[in-house]
């Protein structure tokens, strides 16, 4: 529906000049609210991580009082059923669970990206065999895969890691292959061919530019998806339950009865962050979608300025005299 | 308006297109259908000449073209070129020899460039890949194929983004692309038809201007038979993958031999013309195995049983011009 | 020739104004747009990229979203204000009182659905008719665009382009609308079949008897199909008048450009020099008379001051300062 709006007296403001920045393609990032929030909840936890030693004295797996004990100003989150501080422990659990999230979030991608857009370049039978092979890990069910994988698998983060990726990496690899083949089919590619560029350089310089959105935006559900599987492994206790993660956390709880003696404080923080990182990533997701396509770029940007354009009016129209 | 100046004879063949044919199959693993896009296609392109190629969709103009450009192989045919079938010496893919000689232009101005390069880029590369010139040098390149095209200043146009030229704009610099590499043949594949009116005629300008200076040897793909007779020395008129009428341009328009060269010129609006209706009706037959015969016979005024039987051959009705219709076959009855 | 166009006209827009919110500031699409169509009238807009000649006909339909707002004037419909009327006057108005053909409208057919349901859809969104009532119409709608009734069961996907675009047609033409807006509607079509289809609305024209505005890029098709002719550029009417004026005697420097942009099929071959330089930027336009840029018989007064139509010769406007008021330059 189109608003019909009074003409103003004053003129609307003149273009403003964009500027030549350095940094100026982080501008619509920053600009952004969605992007600017995610990325806020992300920078807290990557640092709280980071600087978990400043942030609290107690270590993780110290006992350092009674067991289940409420939040107080002592243990901001209170202690858990082994006496250990809730604070320090989600804190110093934030590292190994974004760790390994980030790290299959970029393996995962880049296995997809490889055998992905490989097989939609060259299609044929390299194609058919590629896909083979995806639609195979495609079809094997993630969650018991990843519970007989670990079960064998000794522990250690590497393993974990490795584990995660290879249930991961199929559904990026079949997007970036339709993203390919249909890429590939544009007059650029054909321009490229007939200027006797190389498949190598056609694929990385010519099409892979065009797909940097749907490579972010694999990157971050691939870590999505990974801190919520390694979050479910480990509170089925099939991680190393010695380490300090957010799924550990949980599981601990759950062991030491956190549940039944209502000691909700044992749970929720690792439960919160986790949900959290996710809703971050998520959101930066979406602001990225915003920020590569136009249209729903200009659908915003319209909005702010029709309400500019609205309050103008309204003040123009308020405005007594006539201006020019 | 400046007189026309007389035209001159063309140049040397630059390369040689015979009996291309190309076929996809359609259809799962058990069925055998296919799609015969282009049979019996035959071009040959000289230098300072330049060859239009007239059709509508399915026409098969396109695929002639990409064949030529070894974008596909053919499904038949030769491509003779420096003497030799490329489609023998070089079977696998185009040699850079090739690929340095013949350049081909695309018809969606925006889709020929990537959007993520710079013009620069769009430029450097071809120069690069070919090694046109010394490292230093081909900043100084860009700017001269740039100032070539008409655009300028050149180093404005070299720093931006295609998104950021007009259509018009775009499409000088894919000439400018295709020319660093200096080749002698060029395959324009539609070049003005998603260009607004007012500038296609700079850019076949453009085109006949490059021509002279270089010597080049096109092929004009387009659906607009107007331009094809403004730029081209001769016409070939396409028709559900075949070739179907060939001659020198001006007088094919003026003398159209084949029923469908006829169809097509009733059909281009002409406010001069008396206002009458098209001289056929009917679509474009599917290429899915069509059936053998005259694929225009379903449509034809003046279609007769051994049209729908066997198609005939070149049949010469004038210098240089020939049609493949059986109306003119020797001991015709009637002769349109 | 006195004009005699009857006293009120079926569509008056006067002074229209759309423009486009970005966030670089607003793009005036249209910036002071006035004509008028009689009943029984075509109407040619013609126009390239930027001249605002879609938007023109997305904004009589109502049919513009942010970031496109109608910024002024006035769109009166049978002397209703079209701009006024509210979303529920809305519904009944489209289709009912003006249709429209988009640009390949043949591919924004609603692919799983037969064609006979799409026209039965729309008629009974209008009218109280039982499905059957409805199926017969639209099978006499079929016939009446050149296509088998019997086609009323397949599906687009089952027809060719050009007979997608008739089935378009049909559609628009379901509830006999006074005014038909078709934009571009043969661009994506073949010659032959465009010259097909331009015959097919020009024989229902003549025997319905409803008015055409008519928006295309392709000058040559408006002269024989349209009574009138207006020539946008950069977002104004440039020129407007009769048909044959405009094509045998065209006065603004741009419609002669346009004219000059057009390859001829027989005497001999002439050199063409279309226009020279680009269409112009609508985020900053340029000063005075728009067309300055790459008018051959521009003067200093033309870069600052805006040309307004006038009338040159009997129902024939230019908004050009090299003529004034009955006076050639």
């Amino acid at each position: 529906m189109s608003a019909t709006l009074p003409i103003p007296a004053t003129s609307i403001a003149e273009t403003p000049v964009l500027r030549k920045r350095r940094f100026r393609w982080l501008d619509p990032l920053l600009h952004n609210p969605k992007a600017l929030l995610g990325l806020a909840i992300l920078a807290i936890m990557i640092g709280s991580a980071i600087f978990a030693p400043y942030l609290t004295h107690y270590k993780p797996t110290d006992f350092v009082d009674r067991p289940h004990l409420r939040p107080s100003r002592a243990h901001w989150f209170g202690t858990e059923g082994q006496g250990k501080d809730v604070f320090s422990q989600t804190l110093y659990g934030a590292r190994i669970t974004l760790t390994v999230g980030f790290a299959v979030g970029v393996l995962a991608t880049l296995l997809g990206m490889l055998i992905g857009m490989t097989a939609g370049y060259f299609r044929g039978v390299t194609d058919d065999l590629l896909s083979l092979v995806v639609n195979i890990f495609l079809i094997i069910p993630s969650l018991p895969l990843l519970i007989v994988l670990s079960a064998f698998v000794p522990s250690g983060n590497a393993y974990f890691i490795i584990v995660l990726t290879l249930t991961g990496w199929a559904w990026p690899a079949r997007i970036f292959r339709s993203q390919m083949l249909s890429l590939r089919e544009k007059d650029f590619v054909s321009a490229a061919v007939v200027s006797g560029e190389g498949s190598p350089r056609i694929i990385f310089s010519e099409i892979m530019p065009n797909m940097s959105s749907i490579i972010i935006a694999s990157f971050l559900g691939s870590t999505v998806y990974a801190i919520g599987a390694e979050a479910g492994l480990e509170f089925l206790g099939l991680g190393n339950i010695g380490k300090v993660t957010w799924g550990t956390n949980l599981y601990w709880a759950t062991n030491n009865a956190g549940l039944l003696t209502g000691a909700w404080w044992t749970f929720v923080p690792a439960g919160l962050c986790i949900a959290l990182v996710a809703f971050a990533l998520v959101l930066v997701n979406y602001a990225m979608d915003e920020i590569t396509n136009p249209r729903i770029r200009s659908l915003s940007e319209a909005k702010d300025a029709l309400k500019a354009y609205a309050r103008r009016a309204r003040a123009a129209a308020a405005a007594p005299q006539r201006v020019g | 308006m400046t007189a026309p100046a007389p035209a001159p004879p063309p140049g040397p063949v630059a390369l040689e297109a015979k009996s291309l044919s190309k076929r996809f199959p359609i259809g799962g693993l058990f069925s055998k259908r296919e799609v015969h896009a282009l049979t019996d296609v035959s071009v040959t392109l000289r230098r300072g000449h330049v060859v239009s190629l007239v059709g509508e969709s399915g026409s098969g103009k396109s695929t002639t073209a990409r064949l030529i450009a070894r974008l596909m192989p053919p499904t038949a045919g030769e491509i003779f070129y420096g003497g030799k079938d490329v489609l023998k010496s070089e079977p696998s893919h185009a040699s850079l020899a090739y690929r340095g000689d013949v350049q081909m232009i695309f018809q969606d101005p925006f889709g020929s460039l990537n959007g993520s390069h710079t013009i620069q880029h769009h430029l450097e590369r071809p120069l690069r890949i070919h090694k046109k010139v010394r490292g230093e040098e081909i900043k100084d390149r860009v700017d001269e194929l740039l100032a070539t095209v008409g655009l300028n200043p050149p180093r404005d146009f070299a720093d931006k983004y295609p998104h950021q030229l007009s259509g018009g704009q775009r499409q000088r610099v894919a000439f400018a692309r295709a020319l660093a590499v200096e080749p002698t043949v060029v395959l324009a594949d539609e070049p003005i038809s998603m260009l607004d009116v007012s500038i296609r005629m700079g850019v076949l300008n453009l085109m006949e201007q490059l021509k002279e200076e270089r010597g080049l040897a096109y092929l004009y793909i387009t659906h607009d038979i107007a331009s094809a007779r403004y730029i081209g020395d001769e016409i070939v008129v396409m028709y559900a993958g075949r070739m179907v009428e060939s001659g020198p341009s001006v007088e094919l328009i003026a003398e159209p031999a084949h029923p469908y060269t006829k169809l097509l010129l009733s059909a281009v609006p002409n406010p001069k013309a008396a206002k009458r209706g098209v001289t056929a009706r009917g679509e474009i037959p599917s290429l899915i195995d069509p059936p053998p015969g005259c694929p225009f016979a379903a449509r034809c005024p003046a279609v007769m049983d051994v049209c729908r039987k066997v198609i005939p051959g070149p049949i010469v009705v004038g210098p240089n011009h020939w049609v493949r219709c059986h109306l003119y076959s020797p001991g015709a009855a009637v002769a349109v | 020739m006195v004009d005699e166009r009857p006293a009120a006209p079926l569509l008056r827009v006067a002074d229209l104004r759309v423009e486009y919110l970005t966030g670089a500031g607003p793009v005036k699409a249209v910036d002071g747009v006035s004509f008028e169509i009689a009943p029984g009238e075509v109407l040619g807009l013609a126009g390239e990229s930027g001249s605002g000649k879609s938007t023109i006909a997305h904004a009589v339909m109502r049919l513009l979203h942010p970031p496109a707002v109608i910024a002024g004037g006035s769109v009166e419909f049978q002397g209703r204000d079209v701009l006024a009327l509210s979303d529920r006057e809305l519904e009944e108005f489209r289709w009912d009182q003006i249709s429209m053909v988009f640009q390949s409208a043949m591919n924004s057919l609603n692919p799983v659905m037969t064609i006979g349901d799409q026209i039965v859809d729309a008629i009974r969104a209008h009218r109280p008719v039982s499905k059957n009532q409805a199926l017969e119409r639209a099978a006499e709608l079929l016939k009446a665009v050149g296509i088998e009734p019997e086609r009323l069961r397949a599906y687009p996907h089952q027809l060719s382009g050009g007979m997608r675009q008739r089935a378009v047609i049909a559609i628009a033409l379901a509830l006999e609308p006074p005014l038909m807006i078709m934009d571009e509607p043969t661009t994506a079509l073949d010659v032959v079949m465009q010259k097909e289809i331009m015959q097919q609305i020009e024989e229902l024209k003549n025997r319905l008897g409803f008015s055409i505005l008519f928006i295309t890029h392709d000058l040559s098709l408006l002269v024989e199909f349209s009574d009138r002719i207006a020539v946008m550029y950069a977002g104004e009417i440039v020129e407007i008048g009769p048909a044959h004026d405009i094509f045998g005697e065209p006065l603004h420097p741009y419609t002669r450009g346009l004219m000059n942009s057009f390859p001829s099929l027989d005497g001999a071959k002439t050199r063409l020099t279309g226009i020279p330089g680009s269409p112009p930027n609508m985020l900053n336009p340029p000063s005075g008379c728009r067309f300055h840029p790459r008018c051959p018989s521009v003067l200093p007064m033309h870069t600052q001051v805006r040309p307004t139509l006038r009338e040159v010769k009997p129902g024939h406007f230019v908004a050009c300062h090299l003529y004034r008021e009955g006076v050639e330059a």
